[in-house]
Formats: C-alpha cells, structure tokens, sequence
C-alpha cells in the first residue's frame, strides 16, 4: 500500500488543501506550527477513519477531535487520500470524521464503492493491512515517544518488540499479562493449602462449615422427629395409664358405693326393727365360765404317753448285773503273735518241703550234653544251597550236547566225498552234474561243520555248567561226609540218629544233672527249717509263760490257751461296756415315766374339772361316766342355756351393728352419702367399659391395684412431661434444615466460582503462555533477519551477526572485531534507535497478514537525535523506504537539508510546509529532487485540487 | 359434590438459588398460599378438600409449619383428606402422625388404596406413600368392592406424561391412564407433577406457589364439581402469593455498566417477586461487567437474580485469530476448547489481561 496523496478538507488548519506523497521517501519538513502533526494525523485518519458508536479509546478519539478539527469550518470534519495498493487497485477514501456517515472508499479502476471490504463503523484501509485501527497506529505510525523509549530505555527495545508481538503494539505483552493474571489468580483464588487464607480456601472452609452445620441441623431435625414420636407415644403412655386408673377408681367407688348402698339399706333394716336400743346383757354366769373353762380344758388336755420297752426298775437291774471292765489286752499282742507267726511260717516251709519231690540222684555227664548238642547239629546242618538253578543248567546243556553231537563228523567226511566226487565229475566227465554234485558236496560240508560247531558249542556250555557246579558239589560231598560221622558217633553212644531226638535228649541228660544238685540243696534246707521252728516255738512258749500260761507240753497248746483266754476278756469287755447306753436308756426311761406321770395328773385333774363344772352347773355325775360323755352333757347344758340367751344377745348384736352403721349419722345421712356415692361411681364410670368395670370390682387386690396403677400414671405422666419438656428445648433453638441447605448452596457456589476461575485463569496462563512461545518462535527469526540485513551498515561494520531470543525477543548482536555478543539494549543510543526501526519494520511487515506493504509514518522520530544518530536513522529509512513507502514529518532544517541532498528524484519527495503564524492559508511546497528547491513564495500554497487528485 | 384440589405445597422446601431472606419470604408466601387455598375453599363452600401429597418435605418440616397446618385445617373447619406423598411419606416419625389433627382432618395411612364414604353412592379412594421411594402402584390390581361412583386422591406417577414433566421426576407410584378406568376410578385428583394437566380421568393441580423459575401454566387449585354420573368438570384458580418473573435482558453493543444496568431496571420496572434476569446479546469489548457489578444491581432490585446467558463480548474474534500476535494465537488455541462457557471465559480473560486490564473475573 501506499499512500498517494492526502486531502484535508476540512482538518485542523487545513482547507481543502493536499499534500503530495512520494512512492519511497516522503520528508514533511517545516517549522513548529507548520501543520506536520495535524498532516500527519490526517494521513493516520485519511486511512483509518474515526470510530463510529461506541469504542474503548473514546479518550483518544476525543483528545483527536479536539487536536485536530477543522479550526474553521463548523461542523464539517473531512479528509480523503488515494492509495495504491500492491494488488493494483487505486482507491480513493473520504472519511466524513465528524458524522462518520459520508465516509466511503471507491475504488477509481472499477468506479465501485468497497467500503464494504473494510468496514468498521466507517471505512478503515488499515483493514487491508489485516489491522486495524489502534494497531494501525501502534504498528505504522512511529513517534518520537517510541524513539526515546528505545533511545532512553535499555529495556524499551524489547519491551517494544514484546508489546507488537503480543498486541500489535496496541496493549501490554504478553508477560505482562501473564504477570498480571498470576497476581491476579493469586489474589482472587488463592492457594489450597490448609494454611492459605485465600477466597479458594475460604469457600472451601466455608462449604465445609456450612456442611458441618447442614449435618447438625439434619440431625437435630431428625432427633426432634424422634423426640417428638417419643413425647407422642409417652402421651398415649400416659393417656392410657390415666384411662387404667380411672377405670380402676370408677370400680373402687362403684364398690364403695354399692356398700354404702348396702349400708344404708342395712342400717334402715335395723332401724326399723330396733326402733329403741335392746335391754341390757345379762351378767356373765360362773357356772358357765367354769363349764367352758372345763370343756376347754379337757379339749385342750394332752394325750397320755403310752411307755414301751422295759421299765427303769427292769434296766436297772440290768445295769446291777453287768460286769467290770476286764484287765489285760482283749486281742493277742502283737509280739506273741509275731512269734506265733515266725513259728507257723517255719512250720509251712517244712511242709511245703516236705511236699516237693524228690530230685532224680542218678549222676550224670554233663560233658555228654555237649557232645550230643555238637552232634545234633551236625546232624541238622543243611546243605549247600544254590546247586539246584546249577543241576538244572547242566542237565539243559548235556541234553543239548546230546543232540547236538549226532552226526556232525560223518557229514563232513561225507561232505568232503561228495564235493570232491562233485569235483572229478566235472572234470572228467560233465561240467553240470559235477558242479552240482560239488556244490552239494559242499552243503554237506557245511552242515556237518555247523554240526559239530553246534556239538562243540554244547560240549563247551555242559563243561561250564559242570565247572560251575563243581564248587557245590564238593562242599556237598564234606557235608554228607560230617553228617555221616556224626551219625556214626550217635550210634555208638547210643544215641538217636535225628537230629531233634538227639537234641531233646541233651535236655533232659542236662535236667538230670540240675536235679542232683537240687536234692543236695533241699537237704540242707530242711534243716535249716527245722532248726527255725524249734526256735519259734521255744520263744513263744516263753513269752506265754510269762503271761501266765504255763504247763502246756507245745507252744501250739499254749497258744491255743492264750487265745481263750483273750477272748473271754474281751467277752467281758463287750459287757462291761454296755452299761454306760444302759445308763442313758434308763435316765431317759426315768424321764418318760415322769413326763407320763404328769400328763397323767393334767388329765386327771381336767377329768377332775370337769366334774366338779357339772357339779356346779347342776348336773348329776355319774363317777363311772367318762369324762368324754361329761363332756357331751355339759355342751348340751351350754347350748340349752345360748339359745336362752340368744335372743336377748341377737337384737344387742343388731343394735350394735346398727350404732356401727350409724357412726353418730343419721339414716338419711347415711342414705344420702350412698346416693352421693352412687352418683360418684356413676360420674367416673362415664364413657368406661361396663364390663372392664365390673372385672377390676372382683379384684382381691383393687386397693393395691389401684395404688399400683396411680404410680403407672404418675410416672407415665412424668416421662411425658419430661420428653415434652426435652422436645420444647430441642425445638428451641432448632436450626432450619431449609435456611442450612441454602446455605450449603451458597457455599458451593462460591466455591464453584472461585473453582471455576481458577480453571479458566490456569487455562488462559498456559494458553497465553503457549501463544507467547509460538509466537516468539515464529517472530524472532524474522526478527533477526530484518536486523541482519542492515546491521553492518547501521553499525558501520561494527557487529556483523544478530539473534533474536525466541523466549523475549532480546536482540543480541555480535560485535565484527571480538566475536562477542551483546545484547541489543546496550549498544549506543544511535544504533539502538537505528535497530529499533529495523525492527518496527519487520515487526510491521510481520503483523500485516494480508501480503500488502505496510507504509511507515514517522513523527519528528529525529528530533532528540545528534547528527550522527540523525543520519544513521536517516540512511536506514531511505534504505527502508526502497521497499515500502516511509513517509518523515520533521521540524528539523538538518532532516530537509539531509533531503534535499539525499532523496532521489521522482519516487522520493520534500515537502516543506510554511510558518503558518500568517493568517493566510498556506500550501505546502515540494521537490521531488533533494538539494533543488523551486522558489518557494512566502505564502505557499497547495497544489490545486484537480491536479492533486489528477495526480 | 364440590371438591377443592391441590397438591404439591412444598412447604419449608429450600430455595439453594435465592439470597437468605428471599427464601424466607418465599417460604412464608408458601404458608399464605395455603391460607388462600382454604379461604377459597369456604369461600366456594366446597364439601372438602383434597391435598394429593407433597403437602410439605419431611426432612426439613418445623415444627411451626407442623402447628400451623393443624391450626389451618382446624380453622377451616371443612373436611380435609389428606393423601402423602413421597416427599412428606408417611412414618412412624412422620408429622402427619405426631400432629394432634382436628376431627375434619382425615388420614390417609395404608399404602393400598382405603375408602372414604362422601356421600351416598360417592366414595373417595385415598393412599399414602409409607416410604421416600419405590412405592409400588395404587390403581394396577385394585378394584373397588362396592359400587357407585369411586374418586382417587393419591402422589402417583402417569407415565405418559414423564416425558414432558420436568427433567428429575422419578416415576413414583406409576400408573398408565388405562389402568384408572380398569381399576373402576371415574377421576383420579394427583400430585407429584409440577406442570398442571387437566386429562379425561385425573387432574394434576400443578404446584400452587412457584419453586422454580421458568414455571408456567395454570398452576394453583382446582374447583372440581362431580357429578352424579361421576364426571368431573375443573375450574383453575390462581392462588399463587409469590410472583416470579424469568426475563431476558438483551444488550446491543453496551460499552459501559450504566447501559447494562438500565436496561435491566427497564425490564423489571413494575415487576414484582423474584425476577430473574438472563443477559443476552453482545457488549462492547471494554465493558467491565463482573460478578461484583451484577450483585450491585442485584442489590437495587427487591429479589433480582441476574445470570448471564449467550451474552458476546464485542471482539472481532476472527480478525483476531488471523494476527500473527500473541494475541491471535492465543485466540485460536482457545477456540478449540470444547466447553462452549469455558472457552467463552478463557478467551475474553486473556483478551482482557493482553489489554492490561483489571477486570479479569468474566461475569
């Protein structure tokens, strides 16, 4: 794109006034209040255009309107410019800036309105460059403000670069946004530590809290439901143990008043028949106290005790004839009978002795035994084993041999014969029967040598058979030959030949010789025995004699004696201790006699009394008439007598019955507490079950009952009241389940914001982060490039490299002479600036998506320079200016001389604007070649407007 | 006979959307709206009214409510019947039990199907939902053992109507249409069902008060005469206390907070209730609307809620996508992101924080 001429109609000082553009380099040059900003605006907005409605730089568009209206013309706002664009198309763009309604772009080629190519409210060309009006601005127009930032910020170089890179220049990086974001996630969700008392950890502490309380007031809801149900069922507890007792009361009073009701009907009963009190009692009669006393007496008399067994006087003579207890041992002492026992031990073993047999005496020869053992095993020794497989292997091997023995010889020599016969055939007389007889004569041969090869194969396995079973035979041979001598010697003894008779023989050979000894033996010990005896039974007659039993001939006798004699003692003993029970029998005799000699006078003397009540009470008593039959006249007496005084004691009876029912009322008062009563009973059994009432009044135990159920209801009325008490505290304070929910909402709400943001801030960072890193990626190498190309020449040689750090965009140059890099920031002021543009270049071309070529507006961008900055920026905007279209607004006479020097005929162009501190209007003047300039009046004028846009 | 018929009353139910006093207010417009149901009860001299469940929600029921509905129902002095559903099933615990009810009140306790005599040759069928869920149908296997006309007042589920119920009905005491004329019920009066439906057999009232947004129809309570041929002619009447007002707000291009605010108050201006406000439409770009905005004007309005629905921000995304800046490629790296809210927010967040501004929590 560029731009071929601007038209202010009505802009700042401007009337209708053009300024020519050159196709390279444009130098606006003029002094203050020239009009180059207020140019250089108009040329902004030429292609640009304002923003219609609503906006968010209302600011800027403002702080424009109020630069740089028309100073004179009213309402009316109005520039054009022509473009060219690399597409070929001419376009011709009027922007109506004050309405922002008569703004159109034509396209001149074709005569057709495009606005709608670039409409944005109004029409905007920058649109063609892919920006837009803001990066428009940020991205073509260069200041003075972006040089000295450049120029007096280390960091503003790559501030700038970052800032186009993120924004187009518009707004901030993208670490700036990215920072902004982190201290803003920091400060709007927080860390999620326990610790952290940001608004994430708040919300979540708040969720949990109202969580917490949500649970209490659910639970506390659900506890008053249960408290409730229990208060309602301890009220129909209570209810219904009410309802039992006033049951119970209703059958009390239904009693009570039926005996009221009984006792009023019976004490007008009596009253009726006792309408005065009975007479007087008749005094108590003795008599008939003494016959009741006698009858109750005798009814009350104990039972004779009938005495068995012998009587006291009997026992006591009893107890008269029993002896003393005798002296001396009652049992034989432990001495005498340890000698007695010594002497029938001795007496036994004799006897025992004495029935054992007596020993064979016949002498032996022990040595025989021996040699009849020796000879029975001899005798049994068995044979070698082992020559019966070796038997049978020999036999096999002879009957082998046997066959193959025959005829093995004779058909050989008969063989031989034939083939030679076989042989002399052939040759003497035919060659065929000969051969044939040979080859039979060989057959012959041949069987008779595999006859006698078998024969000898034979002969050979009955020798080894034989050779082996040599050995056996052998040791058989001196088996049979000991056996047989053996057999001889027991002949000569005269011993049995077998074996086992010879042995059993031996045994009892050896008995015989044991037998011997033990006849010697036995001897011996009968005298021992008897030797013992005699000691015995010497002692114990001694020990006897010393016990007084004397004058027996053998201690047996004496024994015999000892023993009656202990017996008869203990005879004794056994009688002499009878009298110690004897004694306690005949006490306790003597006691029974005494106890029935008294029973017996208690009933004599009630028998006594009993007469002597007859007697008083007039009765005859017959002495023969037991008492029983008394007994019976003296109740018939009593009763005669009641009945006498029945009568008189009944009406006494009634009357006193009658007073009692009374108790000091009178009848009507009595009929009326039994009406009041009734009426009562009647008032509490209201509504009950008749019935129920009826069974509660048979009750033994109502009184109890009632006491029992009037502690039931007591209680249930308590437990009632206690639950009701426990549910009004519950139901006091209780927490609303509903407002607890709300809250839990609330609280998850939050929570899910501040969630939420937290996600949508994570995902912005790590896609901002991921674009910046893309983007840095793509752009440094174009960076880099752009700065490459001109730096030698910008930095006359001194660096001859450049990178751009895809991470920051930080320029690093390498310096010709030392190889070593250097960031960008710290080269001198000059080449920075002169870098600086280079890359504004590259980062503009970069931004322009649509393959147009972004013109370069430049605004007093040399004004803080030195002359060698100055030129330095200079020579990089011509060089510049070979590509894309660099239009310089500058006050600076040095720039113009530099143009009119520099600036090469017909694609470059100086424009000098005129002081406009005169009141006339003033045009531009131009050159198209630099250093010639056509006189310029004092009051320069534009070019006419025709030709501008013939232009 | 006439009959007054409502259900679904919720009371003490939450509101997790509205500010804490609002749902108060609700709560108690609920309370009013029963004293209106009653009031127009004996205004009309029905002969008795039928709730068919969901009279309240057992889990979060006061007891204030508890005593208030035996005093409401005992003021009335009408024969009420009272049929629980699953919201207020009926338990050992539950306040339809422990509530000391007027004689008037009457019960509704076994899960099958009991009768109440009306009149002479008009019995009314009632049941209660004896547990949270999975309570087993009412009309599949009944059969009334007498003759005459037999009404129903039961929480029950019509199949045919889940599909354009509202979404998270579950199907509670199910029943198809067919099965009320094979069960012998000349008109089945239902709760369960928000949205109102006046069909050949049953009716469902609707909720009576509002408890969401967005709830329209003819809600509230309906006057149904029986005839003696046992059918049924309806009349509505609105009883509802609370307002509730859904509203969209659309903005065209508005660039700053008293634009937005504006056209909000514009809307609700001579509304009253709850209102809920969706914006809509596009803003400028440098419009600074964030959640502490909304809550401001929230806060100017009695019970405004504001939500912020398919509202754009103004950007030229696809003149943005084609820069070659950072800012272009973070467009396009965001505008793959599937969730269509999040992708909103992540793009207009980065947008913002590449402008340097400071309102980076997108409303």
């Amino acid at each position: 794109m560029r731009i071929r001429h601007v038209i202010a109609r009505a802009f700042g000082p401007f009337q209708d006034e053009t300024l020519q553009l050159g196709e390279g380099m444009t130098v606006v040059a003029g002094p203050n209040e020239a009009g180059k900003s207020s140019w250089h605006a108009a040329t902004r907005l030429a292609i640009t255009g304002m923003r219609r409605g609503r906006g968010r730089s209302t600011r800027d568009d403002a702080a424009l309107a109020e630069r740089h209206r028309p100073w004179d013309a009213g309402d009316h706002w109005e520039v054009e410019a022509r473009l060219d664009l690399d597409d070929g198309r001419t376009i011709d763009i009027q922007q109506d800036l004050a309405g922002k309604v008569a703004c159109r772009a034509t396209d001149i080629g074709l005569g057709r309105d495009v606005s709608d190519e670039i409409m944005d409210g109004t029409p905007d060309a920058s649109r063609w460059l892919g920006l837009d009006r803001d990066a428009f601005a940020a991205t073509v127009s260069v200041n003075q403000a972006d040089i000295l930032a450049v120029a007096d910020a280390a960091d503003g170089l790559q501030e700038q670069m970052q800032r186009a890179a993120a924004t187009r220049g518009t707004d901030a990086t993208a670490a700036q946004a990215i920072e902004r974001l982190v201290e803003f996630r920091r400060e709007a969700v927080g860390a999620d530590t326990v610790a952290a008392k940001g608004p994430l950890r708040l919300a979540r502490n708040r969720l949990v809290a109202a969580m917490d309380a949500l649970a209490v007031a659910r639970e506390r809801h659900a506890a008053y439901l249960e408290q409730s149900a229990g208060a309602e069922a301890a009220d129909l507890s209570a209810a219904g143990a009410r309802r039992d007792l006033a049951a119970a009361l209703a059958a009390q009073a239904l009693i009570r008043a039926r005996r009221a009701a009984e006792r009023a009907e019976r004490a007008a009963a009596l009253a009726a028949r006792h309408p005065e009190p009975p007479s007087p009692l008749t005094e108590r009669n003795a008599a008939a106290d003494g016959v009741a006393a006698a009858i109750t007496g005798w009814e009350r008399r104990p039972e004779p005790v009938a005495l068995s067994g012998p009587s006291s006087s009997e026992l006591a003579d009893e107890l008269a004839r029993l002896p003393a207890p005798p002296e001396g041992p009652l049992q034989p002492e432990a001495e005498l009978r340890a000698l007695r026992h010594e002497l029938d031990r001795a007496e036994e073993a004799l006897a025992l002795l004495a029935e054992e047999p007596e020993p064979d005496r016949t002498p032996v020869d022990a040595a025989s035994v021996e040699r009849m053992r020796a000879a029975a095993r001899r005798l049994s020794a068995p044979m070698p084993a082992g020559a019966e497989t070796l038997e049978a292997r020999l036999a096999a091997a002879r009957e082998a041999a046997k066959h193959a023995s025959g005829g093995g010889t004779p058909r050989l020599a008969l063989g031989a014969l034939v083939a030679l016969a076989g042989v002399l055939v052939a040759v003497l007389l035919s060659p065929l029967p000969g051969v044939i007889l040979a080859v039979a004569g060989l057959g012959l041969v041949a069987w008779g040598w595999t006859s006698e090869d078998g024969a000898r194969g034979a002969a050979r396995r009955v020798a080894e058979a034989e050779a082996a079973l040599a050995p056996y035979r052998e040791a058989r041979m001196r088996a049979d030959q000991d056996r047989e001598a053996a057999a001889a010697e027991a002949r000569r003894a005269g011993w049995p030949e077998d074996p086992r008779a010879l042995e059993a023989l031996a045994d009892r050979v050896a008995d015989a010789a044991r037998g011997a000894e033990r006849a010697e033996a036995r001897g011996a010990q009968r005298m021992a025995l008897e030797a013992r005896r005699e000691q015995a039974s010497t002692a114990l007659l001694a020990a006897l004699g010393g016990r007084g039993i004397r004058g027996h001939r053998d201690a047996r006798s004496a024994w015999t004696a000892y023993e009656t004699v202990c017996v008869e003692r203990g005879r004794q003993a056994a009688e002499s201790a009878r009298a110690e029970p004897l004694r306690r029998t005949l006490a306790a005799r003597e006691s029974e006699e005494r106890t029935a000699a008294g029973v017996q006078r208690s009933i004599d003397a009630a028998a006594a009394a009993l007469r002597d009540a007859a007697i008083a009470a007039g009765l005859g008593v017959d002495p023969e008439v037991d008492s029983d039959r008394l007994v019976e006249g003296l109740r018939t007496w009593q009763r005669e007598r009641a009945a006498a005084m029945g009568a008189g004691q009944a009406a006494l009876a009634e009357w006193q019955e009658l007073v009692s029912l009374l108790d000091g009322r009178s009848l009507d008062d009595v009929r009326s507490e039994a009406a009041e009563r009734a009426a009562g009973a009647a008032s509490l059994a209201a509504g009950l079950d008749g019935g129920e009432l009826e069974r509660l009044a048979v009750r033994v135990d109502l009184e109890g009952h009632v006491s029992a159920l009037r502690d039931r209801a007591d209680q249930a009325d308590r437990d009632a009241n206690q639950r009701r008490g426990a549910l009004e505290v519950l139901r006091t304070g209780l927490p609303d389940v509903a407002e607890a929910e709300e809250r839990v909402a609330i609280a998850e709400a939050e929570l899910e914001r501040v969630n939420g943001l937290a996600r949508t801030i994570d995902q912005t960072l790590l896609l901002l982060r991921s674009a910046q890193e893309r983007v840095h990626r793509d752009l440094a190498p174009v960076l880099a490039q752009a700065v490459q190309r001109w730096l030698p020449v910008v930095s006359g040689g001194a660096y001859a490299e450049v990178t751009v750090d895809p991470a920051n965009l930080v320029v690093r140059v390498k310096e010709a002479r030392s190889g070593g890099w250097r960031e960008a920031r710290l080269l001198s002021a000059g080449t920075r600036e002169q870098i600086y543009l280079l890359l504004r270049v590259a980062m503009a071309q970069h931004l322009v998506t649509t393959g147009e070529t972004a013109p370069l507006l430049l605004d007093e961008v040399t004004a803080q320079a030195d002359p060698e900055r100055r030129a330095g920026l200079l020579r990089v905007l011509h060089e510049l200016s070979r590509e894309r279209q660099v239009i310089l607004f500058s006050h600076d006479d040095a720039v113009a001389a530099w143009a009119e020097r520099s600036l090469e005929p017909v694609r470059d162009r100086l424009v000098r604007l005129p002081s406009r501190t005169a009141m006339a209007p003033a045009q531009p003047s131009s050159s198209g070649i630099g250093g010639t300039l056509a006189p310029a009046p004092a009051n320069v004028s534009v070019e006419p407007v025709a030709a501008a846009t013939g232009g | 006979m006439k009959l007054l018929h409502f259900a679904d009353l919720h009371l003490d139910a939450p509101f997790a959307w509205a500010r804490p006093e609002t749902a108060r207010i609700r709560r108690r417009n609920r309370r009013e709206t029963l004293t209106r149901i009653l009031r127009l009860a004996v205004e009309e001299r029905v002969d008795a009214v039928l709730s068919a469940g969901d009279l309240f929600e057992h889990d979060r029921v006061s007891p204030d409510t508890v005593e208030f509905l035996r005093a409401s129902f005992a003021d009335a002095g009408l024969p009420v019947y009272l049929a629980p559903g699953n919201h207020d099933w009926l338990s050992a615990r539950s306040p339809y039990v422990l509530a000391e009810w007027s004689p008037n009140v009457h019960l509704f306790t076994s899960d099958a199907l009991a009768p109440v005599t009306l009149a002479h040759g008009l019995t009314l069928w009632g049941a209660a939902h004896r547990a949270p869920a999975n309570t087993d149908p009412f009309f599949a296997s009944f059969r009334p053992d007498r003759g005459g006309v037999h009404l129903a007042l039961a929480h029950a589920s019509e199949r045919g109507a889940l599909g354009w119920q509202e979404t998270g009905k579950q199907p509670h005491a199910p029943f198809d249409s067919a099965e009320l004329e094979a069960a012998g019920i000349g008109h089945a009066f239902l709760g369960h069902y928000h949205v109102p439906r006046d069909a050949a057999r049953y009716t469902y009232p609707g909720n009576p008060d509002p408890l969401e947004f967005g709830e329209d129809g003819e809600r509230g309570a309906v006057i149904a005469l029986v005839n003696a041929d046992g059918s049924v002619t309806r009349e509505r009447r609105r009883v509802a206390v609370s307002e509730v007002h859904d509203l969209t707000v659309t903005l065209e291009g508005a660039a700053h907070l008293d634009e937005v605010e504006r056209a909000v108050l514009e809307t609700c201006a001579g509304r009253s209730g709850c209102i809920r406000v969706t914006l809509a439409g596009e803003v400028a770009p440098s419009l600074e609307l964030d959640r502490r905005e909304l809550a401001r004007i929230e806060g100017s309005v009695g019970d405004l809620v504001i939500r912020v629905g398919s509202l754009a921000s103004g950007y030229d995304l696809a003149q943005i996508e084609a820069e070659t800046t950072v800012r272009g490629s973070f467009v396009r790296e965001a505008a793959e992101i599937e969730d269509p809210e999040l992708r909103r927010r992540v793009i207009l967040t980065g947008l913002r924080a590449l402008e340097g501004r400071r309102d980076l929590e997108v409303a």
